[in-house]
């Protein structure tokens, strides 16, 4: 009889583990979306996405982790879908590493990468700003080591020979900085990228790019795991049509921005666009 | 800076060798660890949170005393009124499967370093390497092998907390005074009674430290985790790191807080009732 307490444990997995396979089979209406925390537009648009599929029956997780976390998650046949992938420039070389993944559709055209400054300061190309090296302390606020922006932006230092530093934390550090060098009227560069909040609520430009590091317009599109297309055709077909306009897209941003709760302002603006939305999933 | 020797490319290549070729065991892994941590945090999560207080209040009062036991019961319930019970529940099931797994695998490992000097001398080098490599280091194989979520968390989470168990295990048999042994054996104990019967319950009141110890870890790694999608408390700390708030990021620490204390002084309890 003491004997069995050891065995409590093993049976007990082994029952989940057969609750879990019934609930799998059963439902393969589980779909799971990569998601970047911190990035706006990724975060605004994975939450549309859920908003709209949850109501078509769907059951959506989003799994927060990084770019390359879940690329790499998603050539493991594993994360379903990523919607937050730069293109041609910012993630090609991670893009590179990761042969299994399959691209389906592109949510946004106009996105676009770089060095900003606030309105305020007359620098207006990257070649100025080794005229003004003081007045910007010699230092580049950029975000987390390792992403696309960053090994641009160490790309451009060494192309336009800039005296600067690159200094990294993470993207919220650098919106940190931003906010209270712009409170106090202080120069400052940062690396930036649009679409984002950022835009909407402090006055910036990007700095020109005559040697083109930072290429030209990049566009945002949703990644999947490669049997995806076959597992669920018709949320393959979704994601085709799935598309943002400047104007949509910004709307979104600064709702999303404001608001406490990111899912029901994502609910909110699907009611508010049931036309948009209704042309995605085909249904006019 | 130029690179003469590249070490990191062998264990590239061995990560990647295990990746493509342990795909079916890590498959294995991933579906059982997947069942198990969901299945605890099912339970968890769909019992009454009353229920669950009341549990470990009494187990706090039982093990602890009276002063940890209201501690308990006003930590749990800031927690539930703070509106992260769901998530607290998650980093429990998380916890509780990670430190079980740890403790399955370090404490044979530890007793094996207290018989054998060699393999003490292979466990020990092992031991301050996992210690001491900056954890987040764990989370590339963890993704490589289990993709994002609970299971590669977990993984990360027992490598980091698998050490103090394995190395108090060795420590507590150690200190077993060897006259006693000698005693046993004179009374013709074979060697398997020697170790259930006179070493470990000897040895349990170091072994319980190193359980305690064991625990702490997963709960610190447990954040550190939630940056591969392992969902709890880890989540929602990163969620106001990322986002600037200020507020949820002190409320979902805090709860890490209460939990650990919560954790440490009822298995601190079971130390001190062993003397």
């Amino acid at each position: 009889m003491k004997q069995l307490k050891y065995l409590f444990f093993p049976v007990l997995m082994l029952v989940f583990a057969a609750l879990n396979s019934c609930e799998n089979i059963k439902n393969s209406k589980y779909i799971t979306i990569g998601m970047v925390d911190g990035w706006a537009e990724d975060v605004a648009m994975t939450h549309v996405a859920k908003a709209i599929l949850d109501k078509q029956g769907y059951h959506v997780i989003i799994q927060k982790a990084s770019t390359d976390m879940i690329m790499a998650s998603m050539n493991n046949e594993d994360t379903d879908l990523f919607m937050g992938v730069w293109l041609p420039y910012t993630h090609a070389k991670k893009l590179a590493k990761f042969p299994g993944l399959t691209h389906i559709g592109t949510n946004y055209n106009n996105g676009r990468i770089g060095l900003v400054v606030p309105e305020y300061v007359p620098v207006n190309s990257i070649g100025e700003l080794n005229q003004h090296q003081e007045q910007f302390s010699h230092r580049i606020i950029g975000i987390e080591k390792g992403a696309g922006l960053t090994t641009g932006t160490d790309k451009a230092i060494i192309d336009y020979k800039l005296d600067y530093q690159q200094i990294n934390s993470s993207t919220i550090a650098m919106i940190t900085e931003l906010q209270n060098a712009i409170q106090r009227k202080q120069w400052i560069v940062v690396t930036g990228w649009q679409p984002h909040w950022m835009f909407g609520k402090m006055k910036l430009k990007f700095l020109d790019d005559p040697k083109k590091i930072f290429g030209e317009a990049e566009q945002i599109k949703t990644y999947s795991r490669k049997s995806f297309v076959k597992d669920h055709p018709e949320l393959a077909k979704f994601f085709s049509r799935l598309h943002f306009d400047d104007e949509n897209m910004s709307d979104l941003l600064m709702k999303m921005e404001q608001s406490k709760n990111k899912e029901a302002t994502a609910r909110e603006w699907v009611e508010d666009h049931s036309e948009l939305v209704n042309l995605w999933l085909d249904k006019n | 800076m130029n690179k003469t020797i590249d070490i990191g490319q062998y264990v590239e290549t061995a990560i990647n060798w295990l990746t493509e070729n342990g795909k079916p065991v890590f498959d294995v892994i991933k579906h059982l660890g997947n069942a198990s941590i969901m299945g605890i945090e099912w339970v968890l999560v769909h019992t009454p949170f009353y229920v669950i207080i009341l549990f470990f209040t009494l187990l706090a009062l039982w093990k602890a005393g009276k002063g940890i036991a209201v501690v308990t019961a006003a930590g749990l319930s800031l927690i539930f009124l703070m509106g992260l019970w769901k998530e607290t529940m998650e980093t429990l099931a998380l916890i509780f499967v990670s430190t079980i797994t740890a403790l399955i695998l370090s404490i044979p490992l530890g007793i094996l370093a207290a018989k054998s000097k060699i393999a003490d001398k292979i466990i020990r080098p092992l031991l301050d390497l996992m210690q001491t490599m900056p954890a987040f280091v764990y989370l590339i194989p963890a993704v490589l092998f289990f993709s994002i979520g609970k299971v590669p968390g977990a993984f990360a989470t027992i490598i980091f907390a698998m050490p103090p168990a394995v190395r108090l295990t060795t420590l507590g048999i150690e200190a077993v005074p060897k006259d006693i042994v000698e005693a046993a054996r004179a009374f013709g104990a074979t060697n398997r009674q020697i170790l259930f019967k006179v070493e470990l319950p000897l040895a349990m009141k170091t072994i319980l430290t190193g359980i305690n110890q064991t625990i702490l870890l997963s709960l610190s790694m447990v954040v550190i985790a939630g940056m591969i999608a392992a969902g709890g408390l880890g989540e929602k700390v990163l969620e106001g790191i990322n986002n600037l708030d200020i507020g949820l990021g002190f409320e979902s620490g805090l709860s890490v807080v209460i939990l650990a204390i919560i954790l440490d002084r009822i298995t601190q309890g079971f130390v001190k009732k062993k003397q």
